[in-house]
């Protein structure tokens, strides 16, 4: 794509944050359903719902790259949403073309990764009857209209179902401090009915790949708007007779902030993907995060105590970046996979 | 929901010794008395608050003001209120070790609630360094309520929207912008202004607020006043939605022309500043005990999830984390203890004056008779407290406790971020109501990095008083001089 489509259509995203989704960005934050649908009716109005689907499926046809591009433009108004809309479009980009079309226009779709580590495995089986199972930590799962299980076992590059299938009960999380317009379940399959679908359908390990990209530049759109907000208050707040950002204490909360943002900048996530690098994804995941809860508990320390109230909107992004340290999984538990990335190269 | 209720398991208490290493070369006698301290504590923390931690939690995100008062009554039944009232005036004569090392068991179960204990001792804090005179009045009246089951809040009110690192240091209030003001008016003062984020605020029957006299000279003419709650004028303005220690209402107080009578000033007029200095010296250890507390919590409950998880625990990735906590944890609490310690030995000179001891000797009745009482809040006397204090004590001492302090609450407080954190992480996001918990403790944890002086105010207080071994004014000026005086 050219630069200025590129442009002009993260200017059509970014448009639709500054103006639908940061002003509810609390409401969203206080799991308000209403203000969930109303954003997610204005993303699927401008096509957020099939950025990567060709246009006979009524998709943009658009690559990876303009979609985490997009995804980190919404996460500075609303991470929830700004996962939603990923997992969404990888779960869509996984299915087959006519499951495809059999999605109704605003149903919005979830997606899980398989598990990193074996402790984590989903325990699904196949049985002729259909798959049991329980899968944890789905985000978006309250109100999914259907489910694509990446990876789940050999032979298949997914499952999918709908959420009304026969043995598939949803069971919501109690509390979930982050990402809060996108509330988790876990799903417990007891011989649910699920369709295969064929390596040849496109969802190789570029869709964990994906989700992994996404979550970091869910991670840098929220690290981003929370460097805004720190910047714009220290030139606004007085203290010790001078604005706040002339004191050194406070300049070198921001500088630190700044080198950490732009230690994950774009090219991290754009060459992970383009050469197919599994490693690279869980790494720019791993930057990301962390530099998102580094820069996010720094933004609230740069606003003092009116940053732990809700109203400045700084402490949110704090947990919602915390989430992304914390899925699909936490990054403690990475480093087997990191290292034997890179020992496949060896 | 989760469940409510009382736990009748409490896990066992680490002893003393184990906990504490450095204490078996002190006071036989000292670590003893810590030891019941944090005993009874634990066993109140882990049955009553642990519970209970986060449905409050729940409760008070919905409805900022909502307070679990059956938790705080029962916290007098345990004698929280009266922990660091002098045994003279009929509390439990605490220090700064005792308030500490129960502020750590309570936070370990619930910051929230711990906080709200920490907050009224915050509120009597000003009494019990230079309001000598107040405690046969107040501290006497709420350990007696507490005995009673009827609990006795106070808050401590010092930011103001327009002043909140501004207000903890004398230089930055000369160049700050503080709007509160008391005006001298016959038989007393009039307070008018906005106080926020005021812990307890909403529930505190008692409040020690700080206000300049003279706008243009707020450092000289900061005044410490003991407000009563109910008086005519003073209001809660808007209770605050926030990340976390819901358990503790933070508040706005307006004061409308309150009145305040000449015998609830706390200590002179004037003496504010310097008196903040030496509160703060003895606060700043109760927050970092506060926050070793959360890192704690969050180290106990990871623990005890990880005994169900063989493979996790197997994995030296997780060792490796979990020795962090312990280490980072253990450097907490020697900090605050150090702290702590130093802020006790620095005040005990003058709790243990002969003039103070007589005064103790006196029978609390007859210290409570009128005439024995208007003595007792006469100026003479007020004057004969400062003196006291600065025969004993030095404002060097003072500046390297309040360095020290500074430093314990700067280091815990990051160390209750990271600990949290890395304890969230280790368990993830599939681990039902321990995930819960930690994500509590996490958004808990921020807090101690803000109040009681943000970490980077605390840093450059250390700076001052250790790195470049700075003297300042902590004490306030005394024209009375006692024989032998140090200064
Ligand atoms: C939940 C909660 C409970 C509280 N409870 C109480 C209470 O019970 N009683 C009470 O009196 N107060 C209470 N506080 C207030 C608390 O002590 C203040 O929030 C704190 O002192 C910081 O002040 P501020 O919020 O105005 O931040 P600001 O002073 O506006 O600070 C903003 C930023 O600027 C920096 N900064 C400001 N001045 C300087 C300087 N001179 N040099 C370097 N950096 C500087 C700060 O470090 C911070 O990063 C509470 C606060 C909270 C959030």
């Amino acid at each position: 794509m050219t630069t200025d489509l590129h442009d002009e259509l993260l200017g059509v995203v970014r448009d639709l944050t500054q103006r639908e989704v940061a002003p509810r960005s609390a409401d969203l934050d206080a799991g308000d359903r209403d203000a969930f649908a109303h954003c997610w009716t204005a993303a699927c109005a401008i096509g957020l719902d099939r950025v990567l689907l060709a246009e006979e499926f009524g998709g943009a046809g658009l690559g990876p790259a303009d979609l985490l591009a997009m995804i980190e433009e919404m996460a500075a108004g609303d991470a929830g949403l700004a996962v939603a809309v990923l997992l969404h479009n990888v779960a869509l980009a996984a299915l087959p073309a006519e499951a495809v079309a059999a999605v109704a226009d605003g149903e919005r779709w979830s997606v899980t990764l398989p598990p990193l580590a074996p402790s984590l495995a989903f325990g699904i089986s196949k049985g002729s009857a259909g798959v049991s199972g329980r899968i944890p930590f789905v985000p978006g799962a309250l109100g999914a209209g259907g489910f694509a299980i990446l990876d789940p076992a050999p032979g298949s590059a997914a499952l999918f179902f709908h959420s009304t299938a026969p043995g598939l009960t949803i069971q919501p999380y109690p509390f979930q401090m982050g990402w809060r317009s996108s509330p988790a379940a876990g799903l417990v399959l007891d011989e649910v009915t699920a369709t295969p679908v064929p390596h040849s359908v496109g969802s190789d390990s570029g869709a964990t790949r994906l989700v992994r990209l996404g979550v970091s530049a869910v991670a840098r759109g929220i690290a981003g708007r929370a460097w805004e907000l720190a910047f714009e208050y220290a030139h606004s707040r007085h203290q010790g007779g001078v604005f706040i950002i002339e004191h050194g204490a406070v300049r070198s909360l921001l500088a630190g902030m700044a080198v950490q943002l732009q230690g994950v900048g774009p090219a991290a996530i754009s060459r992970a993907w383009l050469d197919g690098d599994d490693g690279g994804a869980i790494a720019a995941k791993v930057l990301a995060s962390d530099a998102a809860v580094g820069v996010t508990t720094d933004a609230v320390q740069v606003f003092g105590g009116a940053g732990y109230m809700c109203e400045t909107g700084v402490e949110k992004l704090m947990r919602d970046a915390m989430y992304c340290r914390l899925y699909p999984e936490p990054n403690w538990l990475v480093s087997d996979q990191l290292v034997a990335s890179f020992e496949r190269r060896h | 929901m989760f469940e409510r209720g009382v736990s009748a398991t409490v896990p066992p208490v680490r002893s003393l010794e184990e906990a504490f290493p450095r204490f078996r070369a002190r006071d036989p006698s000292t670590v003893r008395v810590l030891g019941d301290v944090r005993e009874r504590a634990h066993a109140f923390a882990q049955q009553h608050v642990r519970p209970l931690a986060l449905d409050i939690d729940q409760r008070a995100a919905a409805d900022p003001r909502y307070v679990d008062w059956d938790l705080v009554k029962a916290g007098c039944e345990h004698g929280l209120l009266s922990l660091a009232i002098p045994s003279a005036a009929g509390g439990q004569g605490g220090l700064v070790q005792e308030m500490c090392v129960t502020l750590e068991e309570l936070c370990a179960a619930c910051p929230g609630v711990g906080n709200i204990f920490g907050a009224h001792g915050l509120g009597m804090l000003p009494l019990l360094v230079t309001g000598v005179t107040h405690w046969d009045g107040l501290l006497h009246d709420i350990a007696v309520a507490e005995r009673q089951g009827r609990p006795v809040l106070m808050a401590c009110a010092v930011t103001e929207p327009d002043a909140g690192t501004d207000v903890e240091e004398v230089d930055l209030m000369r160049r700050g912008k503080i709007t509160s003001r008391a005006v001298l008016v016959a038989g007393g003062w009039r307070l008018n202004g906005t106080k926020r984020f005021i812990s307890n605020g909403s529930l505190a029957d008692w409040v020690t607020v700080c206000m300049p006299s003279d706008p243009k000279r707020p450092a000289e003419t900061w005044t410490c006043f003991l407000v009563d709650a109910h008086s005519e004028g003073f209001s809660v303005g808007r209770v605050e939605h926030k990340m976390g220690q819901r358990a503790c209402p933070a508040a706005e107080l307006i004061f409308d022309d309150v009145f305040v009578p000449d015998e609830r000033v706390v200590g002179r007029p004037g003496d504010g500043m310097p008196s903040t200095l030496l509160v703060l010296a003895a606060s700043r250890p109760a927050v970092a005990a506060i926050a070793t507390g959360i890192a704690r919590g969050a180290y106990d409950r990871v623990l005890g999830w990880l005994e169900q998880e063989p493979t996790l625990i197997g994995r030296q990735q997780v060792q490796l984390a979990l020795a962090r906590m312990e280490e980072e944890i253990h450097l907490a609490r020697q900090g605050y203890l150090d702290a702590a310690t130093e802020v006790d030995a620095t005040i005990s000179p003058a709790l243990h004056h002969p003039l103070v001891r007589a005064m103790r000797m006196v029978p609390s009745s007859t210290r409570r008779r009128p005439l024995v009482r208007r003595w007792i809040t006469s100026p003479w006397a007020r004057q004969t407290t400062v003196a006291v204090l600065r025969h004993t004590v030095t404002d060097r001492a003072v500046t390297r406790s309040l360095a020290l302090s500074s430093l314990a609450k700067a280091h815990a407080a990051d160390v209750a971020v990271s600990v949290t954190g890395l304890a969230l992480e280790l368990v993830g996001l599939d681990a039902g109501e321990i995930r819960a918990e930690l994500e509590k403790l996490w958004r808990d944890a921020k807090l101690t990095q803000i109040y009681e002086g943000t970490n980077q105010l605390n840093r450059l207080t250390v700076y001052r008083g250790l790195s470049r071994q700075e003297t300042m004014v902590a004490l306030p000026p005394s024209r009375l001089r006692l024989v032998g005086g140090r200064q």
